[in-house]
Formats: C-alpha cells, sequence, structure tokens
C-alpha cells in the first residue's frame, strides 16, 4: 500500500484501542503503512483518555477489553460531545451486537477476522464522512475515465463497451482508486451478496474487464495482489 | 395431592345434597300448599251452595278422618268469631283473631307456619278469605311432611355417603395410578446420564394420559440420544475439516522456514496463508450459519421476492465463471412472474451453493440449467446439470453436514454447502430435493411458497 495516493493532506491520526498485542501490532503496521499516525491504547480507560486528551480523526475500537469495555468506553467519549468517528472491531458479529454497538455511538462495525483492506476502505469512507466530501460525476485513474451521469467509459479517448456488471464492478475499483479491495469488498459492495461463492465468480468478472479495459491498450490498470486482491493504479 | 381432592369432593357433594335437600323441602311445601288451598276451595264451594251446617259437616267429618288433633278447620268473621269448627280441643290457645287480620283479599289463599299451641310442633295453616269477608281457615300438622322429609333425608345421607366412599376410592386409585407412571417416567429421568440414552420408559396400560406422557418422553429421549450422537460425529468431522487446513498452513510454513527461502518464496506463502485462513473462517461462518438457521436463532427476513429477477441475477454473475470452465449456463425463468416469500439474501446463497456444485461437477462442454415453474401454491426453482451425478448410496446423504461422497473427498469445499442451503430452505418453510443418477447429471429443486405481492 503506497503513501501518497491516499494521504495527500496532512497525515491523519488515528487512536487504535486493542488489547491483543499481535492484532494491535499488524493492524498499526497496515495503518502506518498507509501513510496514517497510530497511537495506540491497550483497554477502554487508556483509551477514553487519549481520545479527550488528543485529536484524532478516526478511532478503532475493539470492544472486549479489561477495565473498561469498548461499549462503556464509546458512550463515555460520546457522553463528552467528542464526535470524533469510531469504527467498532469486534469479534462479535451478529445483528444484535452490531446494533448495540452503533447505538453506543460508533459510526460503523467491522466484525472480525476481516480483511485490513476493508478496515482502510471504510476508514477513507468515514472521513469522507465527517468531512463531507460531496460526491463526483467524473472519475478517473490514469488514462481511464468514466462519467456517471452519461455511463460512458472511455480509456486514451476511445469509448469501451461494457455490460452492467462490468461498469459496476470498474466503478467500484475506480472509487477506490490505488487501494487493495478484496474479493469479498467487491461481492458485498459491487454484487451485494454477503458471502463468497465456491466458484471463482469475481475473479472471471475481473478478467472479463481485463479484456476491454488492459488488454487493447499500452499498460495494464488492473492488478492483482496475490491472497488480497484486486487494485486499480498506474504502476509507477 | 389426593387429600386435597378428597376434601374438595366431600365439600361440593355435601353442597350438592344441600341443594337437594332444600329443593325436596320446598316442592313438598308447595304440595302441602296447593292440598290445603285445594280443601279450602272446595269446602267455599259447599259452603256457599249448601250452607253454614254443610259445612260443619264437612268440617267434622275431616277432623274425624285425619284426626282432631292433626287437623283444626274454622270459619271466622272478620272481627274474629268463630261461626263454625271442628273439634278444637286440641287447639286451645290458638289466636284466631290475631292470625285472621292477615288473611288477605278474597279469594287469595294466605299460608303461614305456626307452632302447635299444645304440643309446638310445627303447623301450617291456610286461610281463604270469603265474599263477605269471613274467613275460613285449615291448621294442619306438618306430621306427615316431616315423615317425606325424614325418608328424603335418610336417603340422601346414604346417597351421600356413597358417593364420598366411591368417588373418594376412585380418585385415590386414579391418582395412585397416575403417580405410578409419573414415578416411573421420574426415576428413569433422574437416573438418566449421558451414556444411558438409550434407555427407555416402559409403556404399560396406565391409562391413555400416562402412556402419552410415556410415550412423549420416550420420544424426547430418541431426539436428544440422536442429537447427542450427532454432535458427536460433527465434532469429528469438523476437527478434522479444522486440522487439515491448519496442518497444511503449518507445514508449509514450517518448509519456508527451514528452507533457504527468498523474498518470493515469502511472499507466496503470506498469500497462502490468507487464503487458507479465509477458507477457515468461511467454514467457521458457515458452521454457526448452520447451526443458527437450524436452531432458529438466525433473523431470517421474509419478504416477497420476484424469482426471476433473483434467477437471472444470479445467471449473469456466473456467467463468465461458466464459460471459463466450458459450461454452457442458461436461464429459464419461466412464463409466469413467481414471488415467493423469503429471505432474498439467504436465498441468494442457496441458489449460489446449487451453482457452485453444479459447475464444480460438470465436466467441460457441460450445461447446467437455471429455471422455475409453479407447482400448485409453491414455485419450484431448479438447477439441473449434466455433471457426475450422484449414487444412489450418496443421494440421502447429501444435506448431511460435512458429507462428501468419496468421488468428491478430495476436492476443495467444506462439504457444508448442501446442509446449510437446506437450513436455509427448511427455515423459509420450503423443501430442497434432489434427484440424480451416476452419468447422468443432478437436479435440485428449492420449492417454496408463492406470495401474492409484487416482489423485489
Amino acid at each position: 500500500m503506497e503513501k501518497s495516493r491516499l494521504n495527500p493532506a496532512p497525515t491523519m491520526r488515528i487512536l487504535l484501542v486493542e488489547d491483543d498485542k499481535r492484532t494491535a501490532a499488524f493492524v498499526e503496521k497496515g495503518l502506518k503503512q498507509a501513510g496514517f499516525t497510530v497511537e495506540k491504547a491497550v483497554d477502554g480507560e487508556e483509551g477514553l483518555y487519549a481520545a479527550l486528551s488528543a485529536d484524532f480523526d478516526v478511532i478503532v475500537a475493539d470492544l472486549m477489553m479489561p477495565r473498561m469495555d469498548g461499549l462503556t468506553m464509546i458512550e463515555e467519549i460520546r457522553k463528552r460531545k467528542v464526535m470524533i468517528p469510531v469504527i467498532i472491531l469486534s469479534a462479535r458479529r451478529s445483528v444484535d451486537d452490531r446494533v448495540r454497538g452503533l447505538h453506543a455511538g460508533g459510526d460503523d462495525y467491522l466484525p472480525k477476522p476481516f480483511a485490513f483492506s476493508e478496515l482502510l476502505a471504510r476508514i477513507q469512507a468515514l472521513m469522507r464522512r465527517a468531512t463531507n466530501v460531496s460526491e463526483p460525476t467524473k472519475l478517473h485513474v490514469g488514462d481511464l475515465r468514466m462519467d456517471l451521469l452519461s455511463r460512458e467509459v472511455t480509456r486514451e479517448g476511445r469509448r469501451l463497451e461494457l455490460q452492467p456488471l462490468e461498469f459496476s464492478l470498474l466503478e467500484y475499483l475506480m472509487r477506490n482508486p490505488g487501494r487493495v479491495v478484496s474479493k469479498t469488498m467487491i461481492l458485498e459492495h459491487v454484487w451485494d451478496y454477503n458471502f463468497d461463492p465456491a466458484t471463482n465468480v469475481v475473479e472471471a468478472r475481473i478478467s472479463r474487464l481485463r479484456e476491454k479495459v488492459d488488454r487493447p491498450f499500452s499498460h495494464p490498470l488492473i492488478h492483482t495482489v496475490r491472497g488480497v486482491g484486486y487494485v486499480l493504479r498506474e504502476k509507477t | 395431592m389426593t387429600a386435597g381432592y378428597v376434601l374438595l369432593f366431600t365439600l361440593v357433594s355435601l353442597a350438592v345434597t344441600i341443594l337437594a335437600h332444600a329443593r325436596l323441602r320446598a316442592v313438598l311445601r308447595k304440595r302441602t300448599d296447593s292440598d290445603l288451598l285445594e280443601d279450602l276451595r272446595e269446602l267455599r264451594l259447599h259452603y256457599r251452595s249448601d250452607g253454614r251446617s254443610a259445612l260443619q259437616a264437612d268440617f267434622d267429618r275431616e277432623s274425624a278422618s285425619t284426626g282432631a288433633e292433626e287437623i283444626f278447620l274454622a270459619l271466622v268473621t272478620a272481627k274474629g268469631e268463630i261461626v263454625a269448627s271442628s273439634d278444637a280441643a286440641p287447639w286451645r290457645g290458638l289466636t284466631l283473631a290475631l292470625l285472621v287480620e292477615n288473611s288477605g283479599a278474597p279469594g287469595a289463599g294466605v299460608f303461614s307456619s305456626i307452632a302447635h299451641p299444645l304440643s309446638g310442633e310445627p303447623v301450617r295453616s291456610a286461610f281463604l278469605t270469603l265474599d263477605d269477608g269471613s274467613v275460613l281457615c285449615i291448621f294442619r300438622s306438618l306430621d306427615e311432611e316431616n315423615e317425606w322429609m325424614e325418608i328424603f333425608r335418610g336417603i340422601l345421607l346414604l346417597a351421600l355417603l356413597g358417593m364420598l366412599a366411591s368417588g373418594s376410592l376412585m380418585g385415590w386409585l386414579l391418582a395412585w395410578r397416575a403417580m405410578a407412571g409419573v414415578a416411573r417416567v421420574t426415576r428413569l429421568a433422574s437416573g438418566m446420564g449421558r451414556d444411558r440414552l438409550g434407555e427407555r420408559v416402559a409403556v404399560g396400560r396406565d391409562g391413555q394420559e400416562i402412556e402419552d406422557l410415556a410415550v412423549a418422553f420416550n420420544g424426547m429421549l430418541v431426539r436428544i440420544d440422536s442429537l447427542v450422537r450427532n454432535l458427536g460425529e460433527l465434532t469429528d468431522d469438523f476437527a478434522h475439516d479444522l486440522r487439515s487446513p491448519v496442518t497444511r498452513l503449518r507445514g508449509a510454513a514450517e518448509t519456508t522456514l527451514m528452507s533457504d527461502a527468498g523474498l518470493h518464496e515469502y511472499r507466496e506463502l503470506a498469500a497462502m496463508v490468507v487464503e487458507e485462513a479465509d477458507a477457515l473462517i468461511a467454514m467457521l461462518n458457515t458452521m454457526l450459519e448452520i447451526a443458527e438457521t437450524e436452531s432458529g436463532r438466525a433473523r431470517i427476513e421474509v419478504k416477497p421476492v420476484t424469482v426471476s429477477a433473483l434467477l437471472e441475477e444470479t445467471h449473469e454473475l456466473y456467467r463468465p465463471a461458466a464459460e471459463d470452465s466450458g459450461i454452457s449456463l442458461v436461464c429459464n425463468p419461466g412464463g409466469e412472474e413467481l414471488v415467493v416469500r423469503a429471505d432474498r439474501a439467504r436465498l441468494q446463497r442457496v441458489l449460489a451453493n446449487l451453482l457452485d456444485n453444479a459447475i464444480k461437477y460438470t465436466p467441460r462442454g457441460g450445461r447446467i440449467v437455471l429455471s422455475a415453474v409453479r407447482e400448485g401454491e409453491r414455485a419450484a426453482i431448479a438447477v439441473t446439470d449434466t455433471g457426475a451425478g450422484i449414487s444412489a448410496n450418496d443421494l440421502p446423504h447429501v444435506f448431511e453436514r460435512f458429507y462428501r461422497a468419496d468421488s468428491s473427498r478430495s476436492r476443495s469445499g467444506s462439504g457444508l454447502g448442501l446442509s446449510l442451503s437446506r437450513a436455509i430452505v427448511t427455515a423459509l418453510g420450503g423443501e430442497i430435493r434432489v434427484s440424480s443418477r451416476p452419468g447422468d447429471g443432478s437436479v435440485f429443486t428449492v420449492y417454496l411458497h408463492l406470495s401474492h405481492e409484487t416482489g423485489t
């Protein structure tokens, strides 16, 4: 994951509240690699203290922690009118748990285990929401351009004929330029499937897309990152 | 408990007996009164037609036949003077004047009970006022009535005792038998441990209810027994399926570490770890989903779903992958617009599972058809393939958890997909069936109830 693509602005600060050392280590590593500044807290109390005493852009919080659990911490933070967006990470994945988390004041809920790219995408989404970025009507990556209103896609000035599902997939990739999106993310956001079918439907669709978007042109834009997912970017 | 029943029964019987007694008495009294009134009316008739002397003759005759102590008749003026009467000797002390004051209007009979002036025995009196204001009176002792009451009382008492005795006896017998049967069930249940689940309650002839209880209890034992056994098998299968990928992961990691591996190998290893971990997580989640769906804990949202839209979506999603495998995928949504009541996301899952299997087991050049037809009040959604088919031995087991026919044992996949599909379809109130022949392909059909609303 590259730094510059993601954070042209001053570095965003993330507070990571997680009691499991190993989890905290890999999340911190991934977030730092993505260009964020990360501060860690090992339980709800430390997390609450940090949230109130310093300025953060996003809080990533676990729920089951000693001394003070995640839900209580979030409630306490909100009680003091601190509105930093909070994304909850928890092994508890039932609908009830999600509802409780959001009710306590969380803004998003990502069940464990999670794809790191998904966490990243959601953090971005939260920050976008927080800064009220307006919806774009045109997307571009390199010389690939997509007009969301006219549904026209061109590359190097040439028009591409895409089928509806190919269009949606490309749109999703273009909305996450330079960010790796996992198969599950694609299934969920593009096709509204909350599971991964055994058949490689995503791979097959990506291959069709590549036929139209990459093959006829000088260089490919769609890349596979083995074990993680796909990314749309100009290879530097 | 039996004592309580006996007490209750006694109270009820007593209440019934008392009511019967009161009723009898009322009826007898009414009888007596109407007899007296009848007599008075006859006397009046006679008096009107034949005069006072005839009346006096009647009085004397009556007194003679019934007995002067038993009956007293008199004709009294409005002022209380006795104009005629039967033998008054046994009735000395009767204050007629007072009594006559309350004698009512002409023609009406007035009754009252008094005590005999000499003996104190109960006496019933009836007065009939005549047109000229004088009053005809009869005083009759209630001995006869009382005799009858005595007899009735005797019978009632006997009946009561009889009821109490037999009722108590029967009640006690019933309770004893019931308790014996229940005691047997209780004894078995308390002595039941995990290893004795094979035992059953002896079903005897203790009466229908106890038999039903014993049968129901045995049924429950059968279910628990099979559940426990299933659980045992499940954990064995699950453990095995968990161990395989973990073994692979560990092995790959260990060999990479031990060898003189370069960055590329480590990259490969890391990618493999992610893939295997994902597969494991998917299996875990599927297992949880099956358990939740089967136990009813899953939150299933049932809404109207348009079948053709769902089929076309699924078809479109799978088309490229099917093409890559050299399989022709056809969608046949049928002429009619079918709408079913289902949880859309979960139904997607079922269709995807069936398609996954079809693609896995159909060779290149094969054909898979997605179709939907109406069958009575249900929609029949079918996935038909020209694949390897399922042997008759395996066919009844395909929906079981972790079941994998020998031919498919080496292939990827957890063996849970069909079991989850069945759990979902069952939870939606539908049915899933398979028909297949080795070499001939298979047809998996999902039956769901039709909805009459417009779907999504």
